[in-house]
């Protein structure tokens, strides 16, 4: 008894910290992501506020670089409104999805865990899984909310999966990021018998529920078949540019309780 | 009093330049930077090493609470508390250490200051780097990345160092 007494005193140093980093190792591999975001995100209110302040501040800068930018998204969406009136289609009503605009106030980009920061919340009517869109393109997925800030899951994010298709024939498949190149995601289980040319569009396949479908993810920049399974692996080059990404809108699906309670339904005929 | 202030105040420092600007510029997924180690190298040679063990977890955490990464900066802040006691020892210079001189450049020389830093930084980042991507496969991208951020981190961190350190 003495000697182990006499042990840990001697080593009491070095126990306290392999206690230490056990809870700190515990903590990192056995939460899962949402868990990581709503624990430690950004998104409440200390940080939140930090960030957001400092945010303010360096906008001033930048201002107007972004008034041209908005200018333009401005100018593209009375096109496509134009273009939606001659056509003659309605325009998705109360039933459909609905934007809530918010603005970027934080994000990293070039670690393998990434995350951004948006300055509207629950208040907002922002949830957990909604889809987040920019300017150019599809950008992730809320996965904290706060009263007023939540945080995204960006695209590039190892955990992050997405439903895409390819715009040209509708095969769909899965897109995941390798962690490697911010603006290159991977678009895997395309069959090997589909036509697949560089440039093609990738777009959202509308199956989640937290996307529309058809919204912009990329283009194909390169594809490679894999000879023993048959199925291509595709690069794609993403639409958003996570380097200067300002503004962004969370997608709320009006229908999503609708959708998921038949899912449920359906579930318990099995 | 005072003395124990200005750590506090170089604490707020280097968690802010971290997550509100290093964190949030892009130069290449290869370039990272990290500078709120520098806290737990600056911190007194007489500092009770529960306390810098304390410490080094609290700054890992607060990095943790603004990246969405829970306990990776947490574990990897208590390593570089828990090392620096070692890496001191094996770089002691001869007549030993003076406890009431800060440890920096002016009392230690540039040469001594640079070899701490960079056996602490690649420590550092070696672990962050291959705990945030646990793909064997992907190992020479990792020691890569390692790599050019440890040197990105140095240059940073001595910059920070000459800011920062006690003129007198």
């Amino acid at each position: 008894m003495r000697n182990l007494l006499d042990f840990i005193v001697k080593y009491a140093y070095f126990i306290i910290f392999i206690l230490l980093e056990t809870l700190c190792l515990v903590l990192f591999f056995s939460s899962n992501p949402y868990q990581r975001y709503s624990f430690s995100s950004s998104s409440n209110i200390v940080t939140g506020t930090i960030a957001e302040k400092w945010s303010q501040l360096v906008q001033y800068i930048t201002l107007s670089d972004e008034n041209e930018a908005l200018k333009k998204e401005n100018a593209d969406l009375r096109n496509r409104l134009e273009s939606y009136r001659r056509s003659n289609i309605p325009v998705l009503g109360k039933k459909g999805f609905e934007y809530i605009p918010a603005t970027v106030i934080s994000a990293t980009t070039n670690r393998e865990m990434n995350v951004i920061t948006v300055n509207a919340g629950k208040n907002a009517g922002i949830e957990n899984e909604m889809g987040v869109i920019g300017r150019d393109g599809v950008v992730g997925i809320i996965s904290s909310v706060s009263d007023k800030y939540s945080s995204v899951m960006p695209i590039i994010h190892p955990d992050a999966r997405i439903s895409v298709k390819l715009a040209e024939n509708g095969y769909f498949g899965s897109l995941s990021w390798n962690g490697r190149d911010v603006r290159v995601a991977t678009f895997s289980e395309v069959p090997g018998y589909v036509k697949v040319n560089i440039g093609d569009e990738i777009v959202t396949s509308g199956f989640s529920a937290i996307f529309p479908e058809g919204i912009l993810v990329g283009c194909v920049k390169s594809f490679e078949k894999d000879l023993s399974t048959d199925f291509y692996t595709i690069e794609v080059d993403l639409a958003t540019d996570f380097h200067n990404i300002k503004y962004i809108y969370a997608i709320k699906n009006n229908n999503k309780n609708e959708i998921s309670e038949t899912d449920k339904g359906g579930q318990k005929k099995k | 009093m005072i003395e124990k202030l200005k750590y506090i105040l170089y604490f707020v420092v280097l968690l802010l330049v971290q997550t509100l600007i290093l964190d949030q510029i892009c130069v290449s997924v290869y370039v990272n930077a990290f500078v709120y180690i520098l806290f737990m190298m600056m911190l007194p040679i007489d500092t009770n090493k529960y306390l810098v063990l304390l410490l080094g977890l609290l700054m890992g955490l607060c990095v943790d609470m603004f990246g969405a990464t829970l306990g990776l900066h947490a574990s990897a802040g208590l390593l570089v508390s828990f090392v620096r006691t070692f890496v001191l020892d094996i770089y002691s210079p001869h007549d030993g250490y003076v406890p009431n001189k800060q440890l920096n450049v002016r009392n230690y020389g540039y040469l001594w200051f640079l070899k701490y830093a960079f056996t602490i930084i690649i420590i550092h980042h070696l672990w962050i780097f291959i705990f945030e991507n646990m793909n064997f496969a992907n190992i020479l991208f990792t020691l890569a990345k390692a790599g050019v951020s440890s040197l990105t981190s140095l240059a940073v961190i001595l910059l920070f160092h000459l800011l920062l350190m006690t003129r007198k």
